[in-house]
């Protein structure tokens, strides 16, 4: 299979899985707009502030062969960690 | 460890400077400073894998109007590697590098984030530097509210070109060569309940190129003892998958537990698992803390040689590529003094560390601080 046949299918994979988890996910109303205020605060975001995950991901994506974080986006190739 | 005690009093300056005079607001302004010393007390006996890197990272966020929001972050970083150990006489190829240990990196990314109705769309760009090697890329996120905000899925793409031409470490010089990445994500948030949210994101990235890094070698071993060195050769493909899962549960307004896990898989033959329990409290009105401890298990990849007799297609001594445990604790202090609305000016130091059962370890800070106005 060719590399632009490939990556036709993973466009499409992603287009897909948007627009099904569009449809499922809009019956996912858990809380009411005044039941919201732990959730915005500070202390509930998954990752305490963007610097300090962008070193953290550098060093885990360096000394890890896995890719780092979870769920942070990869910083460059090989030389650039 | 030493820490640009300058560049800390200027950005601490700067931002209570920029707190006074600011309302309080939607852009941001901030400055990091970070510092680790790794230490290679293990590893592979032939290299020295011990250095510190220092690096400062400002990142200005505007809010050009409405719907427009602008970010940019810079990255400035040194990499002091130690002295190279000299290698025992009974290698044979031993040679004097010129390649340089020490090295500088300068980082930039810009990103505008468009939003349009529930839509995010999020297009950026990414320059990397250092001596004989670069990459440019771009960066493009789409993200949809749902549910009323109880829901957010995203997925996200950046596209990196690496052009390399570092002195190998037998002085070997290639013009420069080129390595693609493309990295993949798709991301879904939702809250469970008024205390409860997860998140689950799966990513696959795909790098092609020479993979083999320039400063690596491997040690032909003949009964024990190291005779001679060999270059690391390495596929020029790899095909790395990770799925995420994460918890966050407020027992009580300003503090949380969490619980973090991923898994990873690649072509190579590594797989590995990490896990990351996390809790913040809030100590007083303006200063919270949060504990954090991650804990990784890493089976290395196929081409892991340890004291191999002879030279192979594939091999590595990479120890970041091979078998090993690794726990890895940290804790950040945040300070959020009340500015009475004018502006939201907060201080944030953290210290972490690591240690992996194959005797490489490591320490270091990050202080940062930032304002909103």
């Amino acid at each position: 299979m060719s590399p632009s046949s490939n990556r036709g299918r993973a466009g499409k994979i992603v287009v897909s899985a948007l627009a099904a988890a569009s449809i499922l996910l809009s019956a996912c109303a858990t809380t009411r707009f005044y039941e919201r205020e732990m959730l915005s605060e500070a202390a509930m975001e998954f990752d305490v502030d963007g610097s300090l995950v962008f070193v953290r991901h550098k060093i885990e994506a360096a000394r890890e062969g896995g890719l780092g974080g979870f769920g942070a986006s990869v910083a460059g190739g090989c030389g650039c960690q | 460890m030493r820490l640009p005690v300058g560049a800390l009093l200027l950005l601490i300056a700067a931002t209570l400077i920029a707190a006074d005079a600011a309302r309080a607001g939607e852009h941001r302004v901030g400055l990091d400073v970070a510092a680790l010393r790794q230490v290679d007390d293990g590893g592979d006996p032939l290299s020295t894998e011990s250095f510190t890197y220092l690096a400062l990272r400002p990142d200005i966020a505007l809010q050009v109007s409405d719907r427009v929001r602008v970010r940019l972050n810079g990255g400035l970083a040194l990499i002091l590697n130690d002295d190279i150990s000299p290698l025992p006489d009974t290698i044979s190829n031993a040679v004097s590098t010129s390649a340089s240990g020490n090295l500088l990196t300068l980082d930039a990314q810009g990103t505008v984030e468009i939003k349009v109705g529930d839509w995010t769309l999020a297009p950026g760009g990414y320059y990397h530097h250092q001596f004989n090697l670069n990459a440019i890329g771009l960066d493009l996120g789409v993200r949809r509210s749902l549910a009323g905000g109880d829901t957010e899925i995203g997925a996200f793409w950046n596209g990196r070109v690496e052009r390399d031409r570092r002195r190998w470490w037998n002085n070997k010089k290639f013009d420069f060569r080129r390595t693609w990445t493309h990295n993949l994500m798709l991301s879904w948030t939702q809250n469970l309940s008024p205390r409860w949210r997860s998140n689950l994101s799966l990513q696959y990235t795909h790098m092609e190129g020479p993979l083999a890094e320039s400063l690596n070698y491997v040690g032909r071993y003949w009964y024990g003892i190291p005779n001679r060195l060999l270059e690391e050769k390495l596929p020029t493909v790899r095909n790395r998958y990770q799925v995420n899962g994460r918890l966050r549960y407020a027992p009580r307004p300003g503090w949380s537990i969490g619980f973090d896990a991923s898994y990873y898989a690649d072509d190579w033959g590594i797989r590995q698992m990490a896990i990351e329990p996390s809790f913040e409290m809030k100590l007083s009105r303006p200063v919270s803390l949060r504990l954090w401890y991650r804990f990784s298990a890493q089976h290395g990849t196929r081409y892991f040689v340890l004291q191999p007799d002879a030279d192979a297609d594939l091999q590595t001594r990479d120890s970041d590529l091979g078998s090993f445990l690794l726990h890895s604790p940290g804790a950040v202090l945040r300070v959020k003094p009340d500015t009475a609305g004018r502006s939201d000016w907060e201080l944030r130091i953290a210290i972490f560390g690591f240690v992996r059962n194959d005797g490489i370890y490591g320490f270091g800070s990050n202080i940062g601080s930032s304002v909103d106005f």
